[in-house]
């Protein structure tokens, strides 16, 4: 009865902190802030819904999947706002897995207060619940995969490693990124395996050293690594081998769910927004983003892992699985050099930090430094501020700056695609407007229809782009000072050839970096 | 006599007339089938006293005389009158000093009795032969006349029969009115349920890997057990023709922890198995069983035979082991222990099976991929969401009144064991699972294997067949969730491997040969979700035969169930096998051949 009352009471703070962020992410909506990739969500549902577009590739090959369904099922009131909603379902949901797990700990109380407080202060799980990105899912599959393997090193029992492959492949369908991780978690697995073998060595090396030294003892340590490997990472791989042969077998390439525009939003904006070459900020300037100092970004952003480093100074697999996500993020930005990390790859090591104490077997330790973890919690909230709102990437500046604004009852700046999307609204389209989504999703999503637009996902679009004047009644170009121009069909070029081939176009909208022509006769 | 020759000790003596004083069973008989004096050492013994033995099989019989016998009481006693030879009895004796015995002969007939020494085992064999007709109908017949509906006598009912042509009849008309877009139906029809069957099953397996932590019977519980207080459990072992396995069955029988006396262990034997009697009259050790020969009557089937045991039982539990079978040494007492802690209403306790040979080629290694997940899995996850289990073959453990009650098994069907399981559930009885494993010898040899599968297959279609006679009742029985459970697990199991082959081929030929024709009914989106069907099927179902065997620490086994959907293949090949037979001989029962492999049951983990 009182486990009832409690998960009772877990489920109304939950509610309550859904209600929270709803209410910021209603207010920044409506104020005219948006994420790229809640609008893009936005936008490939209401196509999904209204469109005449192939309902197998939006359906089956929009990247990354996980969330995308997850948002299209959300799109049932409004498609637009549905994003925006399931990142506050779904951050709610991960404080609500976050909080049930520490329910049995013995100082859960001091626990949920930290945990609390940075749900509801800390501006990274702010921003990460009103952005209606996807990274909620990212840090909820993350933490289960995690707490799952570290119940796995505990138990050694196969519910608990299979679970782990489960929740490791949609983390991939969620983020790709994170297949990389498959890399750096060999040497753990192996240090598992090896620490789980009953050799009489105490020494991890003397263990080693006598594995490698008897045949028996070496097959049975090869034969157990690699079944553990096998086990947690087969099924996200070939998951991720079958997703590829879908691309290659429905659109001819392989990588089409990563490069292409009309399936992953990042495709452009990691070559755009997120790419170096932005005016530093005087905070990046004394910790910039670049390869060795990484690990000091997130010790700074996530300084609770000092603590869980400390609980864990005996259990040296489970500290390696924290050196393995540093290596990860380092790997990251060597891989990928120009293009800046996102706040949830920071974020999933304070949730890293909740899972390593709860798996801990030495509680002892945190019953001396509660109030220390609390200091940390209240530390972590200032550092994830101040390394939030000097964010590398803009949309992240932008919504811990809207945040702010908001609180000090200063104006927002309204969104430029908001402006058309407006104007677009009380134009009588007829025939419709040809655009390209690869660089128009933002003022199709922020329409609130697709009905009246022609997209390239269309048949008729390669006529209504040779022969605008029959198939259309508008065209939305793409300016030169537009950061996606360049991506898409429909710019200064194509308008050009337009005119050269005597179509007559007037100029009916402008913003900044889009022009909607109506064709005249 | 026996003593004298230094095959009985006082103890020994002492015993077996507590024992034969409690049972009720004969001297002779106590002496012979519990582990005392070999048959060898017996009839030498008498020989050199100056006995001679006789061989009953040549000898005349009336009988008229010999049905006024009653067959267990021939069976108890071993002694049976043959014919009148003038005024005299002549009377078949396994014991010549049986002289109680010959007297109350003596009385019922009235006459003065003439002893002939023979074989313990040439009467059983004869007294079965002779009186066992009673018997083996009830055995044949019991369930059909009970409960006809529960029976696999009739394979297709007429209403089955009318749905499946109206099927068939309506999907040609569809291919004449429409025939791609019937094609592509059912393409994706096909597809989907496959993956849907698949996706069930790692949802069973996955409920069910969340027990493994969970220790039914705990060593400490086991501990407490006093043998006085176990009841005597009954182990029938039915067999045909396996003579090379009755010495490795002795010493596996003789390895189990439960107080001999409290052991009643019946050898089923066929009338004609002639190969497998001699084997038992051969052995130059003491027996630790009761031989029962089962009479000649169709079908010729397992659940015949022990359905004819049960009449011979006299255990409050029962179970049935095959020929081969290596069971933990504490699995009868983990048994009973489970049985005193489970509520009334559950009837059955399933063993889990594995292979002891399980290293010895791919057939073997790829079966206890299979029977790992199987039994480790898929039967606990059917546990836990409360669907009828399926039991499996061998090591289930029943109480015998309730498995009378039930009917005991289908005679006419060739997965009795399976479809016991489901009727039992109908009757509200439940099955537990304990943690105890029976080691088997796993099929090491292709066409041995097919014949084998193609049974079990051929068994899933008779039970499904069976239970959907009348969906509607079937609900009421098991509700909703156990009608789901049992569509998606005993219906969907063949099903799933008669499509196998024609997605495959239909993907292999579509993808190599690219055909116009073959491309017409795989446009772009048909295309995307067979292929997710068909990749993401295949990948599950290697994924739980990983897990299945990484629960068991046979890590060297991970890497084969890559070869998984190759070992379906041959799954299905059983599956049309099967189908074929339920169609043209549904009661048949393809015989398994056991004792080939060449690794020996000492080397599994059990005899480390």
């Amino acid at each position: 009865m009182k486990r009832r009352t409690s998960t009772d009471q877990l489920y109304i703070i939950s509610i309550l902190l859904f209600g929270y962020y709803l209410f910021i992410a209603h207010k920044l909506f409506f104020a005219g802030v948006y994420s790229n990739e809640g609008l893009f969500f936005a936008e490939k549902g209401a196509l999904l819904v209204e469109g005449n577009s192939d309902s197998v590739k939006l359906m089956g090959l929009t990247f990354p999947q996980v969330p995308f369904m997850l948002t299209f099922l959300f799109s049932i009131f409004n498609s637009t706002f549905a994003p925006f909603v399931t990142s506050a379902v779904g951050t709610a949901a991960l404080f609500f897995i976050i909080i049930r797990s520490i329910r049995e700990y013995p100082n859960s109380s001091w626990l949920f207060l930290g945990v609390l407080l940075t749900f509801v202060f800390h501006p990274a799980f702010i921003f990460i619940a009103v952005s209606g990105k996807s990274a909620y899912l990212c840090l909820i599959f993350f933490y289960l995969f995690i707490s799952s393997l570290f119940r796995y090193f505990h138990s050694n029992t196969s519910y608990h490693i299979s679970v782990a492959s489960i929740y490791f492949a949609l983390l991939i369908f969620c983020w790709f990124k994170f297949v990389w991780l498959t890399l750096f978690l060999l040497p753990v697995i192996f240090f598992a395996a090896l620490q789980s073998m009953q050799i009489l060595q105490n020494e991890p090396l003397d263990k080693i050293a006598f594995a490698f030294n008897k045949i028996s003892v070496r097959r049975k340590l090869v034969n157990k690594t690699l079944a553990v490997y096998l086990i947690i990472f087969l099924l996200p791989l070939v998951a991720i081998f079958i997703f590829r042969l879908l691309n290659l077998s429905y659109t001819g390439d392989a990588n089409y769910y990563i490069d292409s525009p009309y399936a992953n939003y990042t495709s452009i904006i990691n070559q755009t927004e997120n790419f170096n070459g932005f005016p530093d900020i005087k905070f990046n300037s004394v910790f910039p983003e670049v390869n060795f100092l990484i690990t000091i970004r997130i010790l700074l952003f996530a300084p609770l892992l000092l603590i869980c480093l400390g609980m864990h100074k005996s259990m040296s697999r489970n500290v390696m699985v924290v050196f393995a996500l540093f290596f990860l993020m380092e790997f990251l930005k060597m891989k990928y050099p120009g293009v800046y990390i996102p706040i949830q790859f920071y974020a999933l090591f304070i949730c890293v930090c909740w899972a390593i104490i709860l798996n801990s077997r030495n509680t002892r330790i945190f019953r001396y430094t509660k109030q220390f973890y609390l200091v940390l919690i209240l530390l972590q909230i200032i550092t994830g501020y101040l390394l939030t709102s000097s964010s590398l990437i803009p949309e992240e500046r932008k919504y811990i700056n809207a945040i702010t604004s908001m609180l000090m009852c200063k104006p927002i700046d309204v969104d430029d695609d908001k402006v058309l999307s407006d104007a677009i609204k009380k134009i009588d389209v007829k025939k419709g407007i040809l655009s390209d989504d690869a660089t128009s999703y933002r003022v199709i999503a922020l329409t609130g229809s697709a009905n009246c637009f022609l997209t390239p996902g269309e048949g008729k679009f390669l006529a209504a782009f040779g022969q605008p004047q029959d198939n259309v009644s508008y065209v939305l170009i793409s300016k030169e000072q537009n950061p996606f121009n360049g991506f898409g069909l429909l710019d200064q070029h194509t308008l050009i050839s337009w005119k050269n081939k005597g179509i007559r176009l007037k100029r009916v909208v402008e913003s900044r970096n889009w022009e909607l022509y109506a064709i005249t006769k | 006599m026996l003593s004298d020759h230094g095959l009985l000790d006082q103890q020994d003596r002492e015993r077996m007339a507590r024992f034969s004083q409690n049972s009720g069973i004969s001297l002779v008989k106590v002496l012979l089938n519990f582990g005392y004096v070999s048959r060898k050492s017996y009839q030498l013994c008498l020989e050199k006293e100056g006995f001679t033995f006789s061989d009953l099989r040549k000898l005349d019989t009336d009988m008229s005389i010999i049905s006024q016998m009653d067959l267990k009481v021939v069976d108890r006693d071993l002694v049976l009158p043959l014919r009148m030879e003038g005024e005299e009895l002549l009377v078949a004796v396994a014991d010549p000093t049986a002289t109680v015995d010959l007297l109350l002969i003596s009385n019922k007939f009235g006459c003065k009795v003439k002893p002939i020494l023979v074989s313990d085992l040439d009467i059983v064999w004869l007294g079965h032969k002779l009186l066992g007709g009673r018997y083996v109908k009830a055995a044949v017949f019991d369930l059909l006349d009970r409960d006809p509906q529960s029976s696999a006598f009739i394979t297709f009912s007429s209403k089955q029969l009318v749905f499946i042509f109206s099927i068939i009849a309506l999907t040609i008309t569809s291919l004449f009115l429409s025939f791609i877009n019937t094609t592509i139906l059912i393409n994706i029809l096909m597809s989907t349920f496959f993956l849907i069957a698949i996706v069930f099953k790692v949802f069973l397996a996955l409920t069910g890997s969340k027990l493994e932590l969970f220790q039914a019977v705990s060593k400490k519980e086991l501990a407490t057990v006093k043998d006085a207080d176990l009841p005597v459990f009954t182990i029938q072992l039915p067999v045909y023709k396996e003579d090379k396995l009755i010495r490795k069955l002795i010493w596996n029988l003789q390895s189990l922890d439960y107080p001999r006396e409290k052991l009643d262990i019946k050898l089923l034997v066929e009338e004609d198995d002639d190969k497998t009697l001699n084997a038992v009259r051969d052995l130059d050790f003491p027996a630790i069983f009761e031989v029962i020969v089962v009479p000649f009557h169709m079908p010729k089937t397992k659940p015949k035979a022990c359905n004819y045991g049960l009449h011979f039982s006299r255990g409050e539990i029962l179970t049935i082991y095959d020929a081969e079978d290596v069971p933990d040494r504490d699995q009868l007492k983990k048994v009973v222990t489970l049985f005193n802690k489970l509520p009334a209403n559950f009837i059955c306790i399933q063993c889990a099976l594995n292979y002891f040979n399980r290293n010895e080629n791919l057939l073997t290694r790829m079966f206890t991929l299979e029977y790992s997940y199987w039994f480790d899995y898929m039967l606990p996850g059917l546990g836990t969401l409360d669907i009828p289990i399926p039991l499996g073959g061998t090591s289930n453990h029943f109480k015998l009144s309730n498995l009378l009650e039930l009917g005991g098994w289908d005679p006419f069907n060739v997965t009795e064991d399976a479809d016991l399981g489901i009727r039992a559930f109908a009757k509200g009885y439940k099955v537990a699972l304990v943690n105890s494993t029976t080691y088997e010898e796993a099929n090491n040899e292709p066409f041995n294997w097919i014949r084998q599968r193609s049974r079990w297959i051929k068994g899933y279609m008779q039970t499904y067949l069976v239970h959907m006679r009348n969906p509607a009742r079937l609900i009421k029985k098991i509700g909703w969730k156990g009608f789901l459970g049992f569509n998606f697990f005993i219906g969907a199991t063949p099903i799933t491997f008669l499509l196998y082959p024609l997605l495959l081929t239909l993907f292999i030929v579509y993808l190599i040969f690219d055909l116009k024709d073959i491309r017409t009914i795989f446009p772009g989106w048909v295309l995307y979700i067979s292929i997710f069907n068909l990749a993401i099927g295949n990948i599950l179902m290697i994924y739980l035969n990983m897990i299945a065997v990484f629960k068991r620490r046979y890590y060297e086994l991970i890497l084969f169930s890559i070869a998984n959907p190759i070992y379906w293949l041959m799954h299905s090949i059983a599956a049309y096998k099967g189908l074929w037979q339920l169609i043209t001989k549904p009661f048949y029962w393809e015989k398994t051949d056991h004792g080939l492999s060449k690794v020996s049951d000492s080397n599994h983990p059990k005899n480390n």
